[in-house]
């Protein structure tokens, strides 16, 4: 079994030393993507259809009864 | 050869590497059928390929190698995978991975780790480890892997055979698992340079469900020009201080020699920043790694990802759930994406009087399968010659150059954003010496 804690607790000194690493760079611009994001959106028209795409889920479903996925219940 | 022949050929050799978490045999061989029948003429007819289970090939499993979706078979294409159908190829199967892709050993799987056919008994890199020991077993002609911050070089490079990460956004990540969505791309691994850069040119160009994906066009139209002379390469005095082994350090070398002979111009440059590029990457992959793993949450896909991952997996979300935290951000991730802006600049300048870049691809040799590396910065210490590719989202690609102790190392290229097709040139003439 993993034990949570010890590794937060570990992990946090891993970032702390990486933290210390970059004490060096200096004040900049932050990249967070190198290229232009952009917000795409479709035509407004009617989306695609998805033809067989219910009997492809029913098919893909582990357990499917009488016309409902059966889902486990949290644990 | 006929598509059926070449798929029967691969189907009689075992997999004794655990390459492979699912193949489909039968699946394969209908479709090697059709495509014999219809005399395909697609720039992949024929080619058996293998797929890491990061990305979606419709009716497969596309397990992330993890417990998490043990049960998800994926219902849709992946645009790479769309475009390598509609070239004829045939997808034998689904291969073993880094859980979640977090690794660089092949090791954290949740299907048990995979064997290097080139260095049996070591480790084959990863995290795209079953792609490139099915290529390098001679299992499937080509694989495709994922590359967030090595995931097809290191793996590439220990296993003996050709990786290439493009520019950021050549390539679609649709129907990608993504693990750190500013940094990866799918990625091709091959025998030879040619295979790679084919099955590149075949998965790249614009995809409107990616947002990220570039208008790039016939960027491979040239085709291979594996001239090395005249070439400018830069090496950066910085490197050698960083690779572990001697061994690779001398193969690097001698590669680095070889060039001059054939042509080419060995330019120092410099990187000073090279050695925070671990510590940056880190950062941003937890923060991107826990925003990724969301979903996972017991309701829409599979069982809940804390409740069932490996210790490496769990790591990076809980270290990205703790930087995420408002109080941390200008601490950590903050001043990470101002380091990936340096060592963006830094590497962009170097690149600025040269060619491309030659460097090693990894700092030490691959070490012993069952012998666990305690401490994770060991494992991240793989991955420090193939990060800043990825932070600055520049094409580099690993050739073959040469081996220590009968072990491949492979020599990294890396060029200019856009330029892909000089760095696969260079490979080319390399790989050609």
């Amino acid at each position: 079994m993993v034990n949570q804690e010890k590794i937060l607790e570990e992990g946090k000194k891993i970032i702390e030393e990486f933290s210390e690493k970059l004490k060096g760079i200096p004040e900049t611009e932050e990249t967070h993507y190198v290229v232009d994001l952009k917000n795409v959106t479709r035509p407004d028209a009617p989306g695609e259809s998805h033809v067989g795409f219910r009997a492809k889920f029913e098919d893909l479903a582990p357990k499917w009864d009488d016309g409902y996925v059966r889902c486990e219940k949290k644990r | 050869m006929k598509a059926l022949e070449n798929l029967e050929e691969k189907l009689e050799k075992k997999d004794k590497v655990n390459a492979f978490i699912k193949t489909y045999p039968e699946k394969a061989r209908e479709r090697a059928k059709a495509m014999d029948a219809e005399g395909g003429k697609g720039r992949l007819t024929g080619k058996v390929l293998a797929v890491k289970s990061n990305t979606c090939v419709d009716g497969f499993l596309t397990s992330c190698a993890s417990k998490t979706l043990e049960d998800y078979v994926a219902p849709y294409d992946a645009t790479a995978i769309e475009r390598v159908m509609d070239e004829g190829a045939i997808i034998l199967g689904m291969t073993n991975m880094d859980e979640f892709a977090c690794g660089a050993s092949g090791e954290t799987s949740s299907y048990g780790p995979t064997d290097n056919p080139a260095a049996p008994g070591r480790i084959p890199g990863g995290s795209s480890s079953g792609s490139a020991a099915a290529v390098a077993a001679g299992y499937v002609d080509m694989a495709l892997g994922s590359d967030t911050g090595g995931s097809v070089r290191n793996p590439a490079s220990h296993c003996g055979v050709v990786g290439f990460k493009s520019t950021y956004g050549l390539v679609s990540r649709y129907g990608l698992c993504d693990m750190a969505m500013s940094l990866e791309q799918i990625a091709p691994i091959g025998r030879s340079v040619k295979d790679v850069a084919l099955l590149l040119d075949v998965i790249s160009g614009k995809d409107r469900r990616d947002a990220t994906s570039l208008d790039v066009t016939n960027w491979f139209a040239k085709g291979l020009d594996p001239k090395l002379k005249g070439k400018k390469i830069g090496y950066a005095k910085e490197f050698d201080d960083l690779i572990v082994d001697e061994g690779i350090e001398a193969v690097i070398h001698e590669g680095l020699e070889k060039m001059k002979k054939a042509g080419a111009k060995i330019k120092e440059v410099t990187l000073p920043s090279f050695d925070k590029a671990v510590a940056t990457y880190y950062l941003n992959v937890y923060v991107e790694f826990f925003s990724a793993t969301r979903k996972y949450d017991g309701r829409r896909y599979g069982h809940k990802i804390e409740d069932v991952c490996g210790e490496e997996v769990l790591r990076r979300i809980l270290l990205g759930s703790y930087i995420s935290q408002k109080e941390f951000q200008g601490k950590f991730y903050r001043k990470a994406l101002q380091a990936r802006s340096v060592i963006r600049s830094e590497l962009l300048r170097a690149l600025k009087g040269v060619d491309v870049l030659a460097s090693p691809t990894v700092p030490m040799l691959p070490h012993k399968l069952g012998e666990k590396l305690k401490d994770p910065r060991a494992m991240y210490a793989y991955d420090v010659f193939t990060v800043p590719a990825n932070l600055a989202g520049v094409p580099a690609g690993v050739v073959p150059g040469g081996e220590v102790k009968k072990i491949p190392t492979g020599l990294q290229i890396i060029g200019k954003p856009l330029e892909d097709q000089k760095v696969l040139d260079v490979m080319a003439g390399f790989e050609a010496l």
